[in-house]
């Protein structure tokens, strides 16, 4: 059976369609599971409204439609990816938020043509079974069941597996997921191993408006409480933290004002802030996180790192962090990016650049680890 | 207690005193004369009045570690560090102190006067400020044999070697002993009707990856009764191995049963070891404890089983740093003792992560 471009349209509009029915709080169902959420304290209402509004900018029938396009146009027949007579199985092991790659897998599975399976994540059991309903109705063979315990999950033997965890972790969860027949013997596993971002800032950056930087490298760093793989964990730039604390410092001050953190800071934080202060380190808070020039604490959660470099750095580091970047940020439009950004990481093609006002509000089809997850589900 | 080196060296050997009334002493003592420790601690608000917080390990490399009593050390160790990292620095105050403690914790888990120690340590011996090689070295010089010694590094083991040293007997062990006591020189005849002798065992230490070097170099298999002491060093030179796999190969490679592979754990920051009798665990001397810790609060001591990083109290390093957190991913067991699982890396705490969850 191959999916024709009719086919694809169709299931757009439905996608689409509940997902306008849940942001449009039908049934109820947004009102409820946003308040659960937010009184069981699992994500700040602030950040909920964040990821509902850029779900609404974001996720257009369009915005779809391109998204098909791009990964046809990629493909080398140069052909819609045909699918097989049954339906693929999916199954999304959901960890952490929903608003980023959460969203996205079960969008991708839909688009794909793939039955949804899914276990939801505990931190976000609410907000992702409100909009599996809604998509339920819209899409009944595709939207096959989901649970926050895997072992509530159907015995489907799924023949594709997407979840976040660390390179280490992927033999264990395989076993897992192959013990309790979740999956077939020969399904192919597709872990997102990316921990974070990094962001270049060159002198020029710092010249044009250094309030909106600020703002927007506030908004990477502080968005979502710093927790996913877009967040931004370490920043090379031509200017020093001591240049740049006074601004960064303003700025913070004004998103924790208007989104006050679900959490002081953790016990660890404070630990390491001890540690930096007592040796004569370097360190600002911003919100409930640290920001140092200590190099030796890059990755640590909860403290970005901020290195005074070059291009030359940034590649180092890319190499270094391998598996675990994300992306690299940059202080561009999408439109500009390509041209500032020309020759940056051009050994390092596993990493993507991106604008830094997109790092918590980026377009549906974005590349968790670098890859189309819509490509990989096509792929045979 | 502000006392004389001498005085402090009868007190933390002392074990009539428990470790916690000791660790207590010289956790006051270090907040007094200690700088950057009583910087940390006073940082570190709403601190439970009975937990000794650890500091990160990272102040040797980053401050100038040195009790305020202290004017000249009289040894300083160094890490080991690849081209532009920055070292640590231990600055030893009381040498005696040092050795004591490498001696002492030694002797807790061996007989000295079993062994005749043989070291190949190529990477280290360029380094003279290895705290591993000092080690070593005052424990070969502890051995009045005379045989035990470092391995040229261009001639690293051969069979010849091995046939005079599994031949040397006990009759030099006995009346090395004896001599210690007596004030004889060893090496006398023994008495007719004296202890039957006793071939000595060897014991080759060396770190991880010059071991398997030296089995790819086409070593001979050593005694059945040798023992093998692998001091770490994976890390610095990158090589995945786990500590399952490295003990197969030199167990394999010097033909000796796995039982027989043992490890020490320790650092240039710490005044102390641990040892690995073959058990597959590491235990420490009284006046050093390890608890593992919660990584996301370090103030947390995590239950046995679960990892996490590895803390140290070593209350040898009374002059330095004695209380600070380490790197190293580690699990603690129910029976005291303790794994070393590689490094810790702090990422994996970041991000979303399935089995985290």
């Amino acid at each position: 059976m191959s999916a024709s471009p009719d086919q694809i349209s169709e299931r757009i509009a439905r996608i689409c369609d509940g997902v306008d029915a849940w942001l449009n709080n039908e049934d109820g169902i947004l009102d409820i599971t946003v308040d659960r959420t937010a009184t069981e304290g699992l994500f700040p209402r602030h950040d909920v409204m964040h990821m509902l509004k850029q779900v609404s900018i974001t996720l257009t029938p369009q915005a779809l439609q391109d998204w098909v396009d791009r990964v046809d146009r990629g493909t080398s027949a140069g052909t819609m990816p045909s699918l097989t007579s049954q339906m693929p199985r999916v199954l999304c092991l959901h960890a952490g938020n929903l608003p980023l790659v959460g969203l996205q897998d079960i969008i991708a599975t839909l688009l794909s043509g793939a039955v949804y399976y899914g276990k939801l994540s505990r931190r976000d059991p609410w907000l992702a079974d409100g909009l599996l309903r809604l998509l339920r109705k819209r899409l009944p063979d595709q939207l096959g069941g989901w649970a926050s315990r895997l072992e509530e999950l159907e015995k489907v033997g799924a023949e594709k597996v997407l979840f976040a965890g660390a390179e280490s972790s992927v033999e264990e969860v395989k076993q897992r997921i192959h013990e309790l027949g979740l999956a077939s013997d020969q399904a192919h596993f597709l872990p997102r191993t990316a921990r974070f971002s990094m962001a270049w800032l060159d002198e020029e950056d710092f010249q044009s408006d250094s309030v909106r930087l600020s703002k927007h490298l506030i908004e990477a760093m502080l968005r979502y409480e710093g927790r996913g793989c877009r967040s931004l964990a370490v920043v090379v730039a031509r200017r020093s933290l001591s240049e740049v604390a006074g601004s960064l410092a303003d700025a913070a001050e004004v998103f924790v004002r208007r989104n006050r953190p679900s959490h002081y800071r953790k016990p660890g934080v404070s630990y390491w802030r001890s540690y930096l202060r007592s040796t004569g380190k370097e360190v600002y808070d911003i919100g409930s996180q640290i920001i140092t020039d200590d190099h030796d604490l890059m990755g640590t959660e909860d403290v970005i790192c901020w290195l005074t470099g070059n291009r030359e750095d940034v590649v180092r580091l890319a190499r270094q962090f391998g598996p675990q970047l994300q992306q690299v940020y940059m202080y561009a439009g999408r439109e500009t990016l390509s041209r500032k950004g020309a020759g940056l990481l051009s050994d390092v093609p596993e990493i993507r650049l991106e604008p830094l006002s997109e790092a918590q509000s980026p377009p549906i089809g974005w590349q968790p680890d670098g890859i189309d997850v819509l490509a990989w589900l096509w792929d045979p | 207690m502000n006392q004389s080196y001498t005085t402090w060296r009868n007190y933390l050997f002392n074990t009539d005193i428990p470790f916690d009334d000791k660790a207590r002493t010289v956790y006051r003592h270090q907040l007094e004369h200690q700088p950057v420790y009583r910087r940390f601690c006073d940082d570190m608000n709403g601190l439970d009045e009975n937990a000794i917080p650890l500091i990160p390990v990272q102040v040797f490399r980053d401050a100038v570690v040195r009790a305020d009593y202290m004017e000249t050390p009289q040894a300083v160790f160094r890490s080991s560090g690849t081209t532009g990292m920055k070292q640590s620095t231990h600055e030893i105050a009381d040498l005696r102190l040092y050795y004591e403690s490498c001696y002492r914790g030694f002797s807790q888990f061996y007989d000295p006067h079993e062994f005749v120690l043989l070291a190949w340590l190529p990477g280290y011996r360029d380094n003279p400020e290895s705290s591993l090689v000092a080690m070593i070295d005052h424990l070969i010089h502890r051995d009045g044999t005379g045989q035990s010694r470092f391995l040229p590094l261009d001639q690293p083991l051969a069979g010849a070697d091995l046939t005079t040293l599994s031949n040397l007997n006990t009759v030099m062990y006995l009346n090395t002993r004896r001599h210690r006591r007596s004030g004889r020189m060893p090496g006398a005849t023994e008495k007719p009707g004296a202890t039957p002798a006793k071939k000595r065992r060897i014991m080759l230490f060396g770190a991880a990856f010059g071991l398997l070097d030296m089995i790819d170099a086409g070593a001979p298999k050593l005694p059945e009764d040798a023992v093998i002491v692998e001091t770490g060093g994976m890390k610095t030179h990158r090589r995945e191995l786990s500590k399952e796999e490295l003990r197969k190969r030199l167990s394999d490679g010097f033909g000796l049963p796995p039982e027989s592979i043992h490890s020490e754990y320790g650092m240039a920051e710490m005044c102390s070891q641990a040892w690995d009798t073959g058990k597959g665990s590491f235990e420490c001397p009284p006046w050093l404890q390890i608890t593992v810790r919660n990584p996301e609060n370090p103030l947390q001591v995590q239950p046995d089983g679960e990892e996490g990083l590895i803390g140290i109290m070593d209350l040898a390093n009374v002059h330095s740093l004695a209380f600070f957190l380490t790197q190293d991913r580690g699990v603690a067991l129910p029976d005291g003792s303790f794994r070393v699982l590689g490094r810790w890396d702090h990422a994996e705490l970041r991000g979303c992560n399935f089995l985290v969850e």
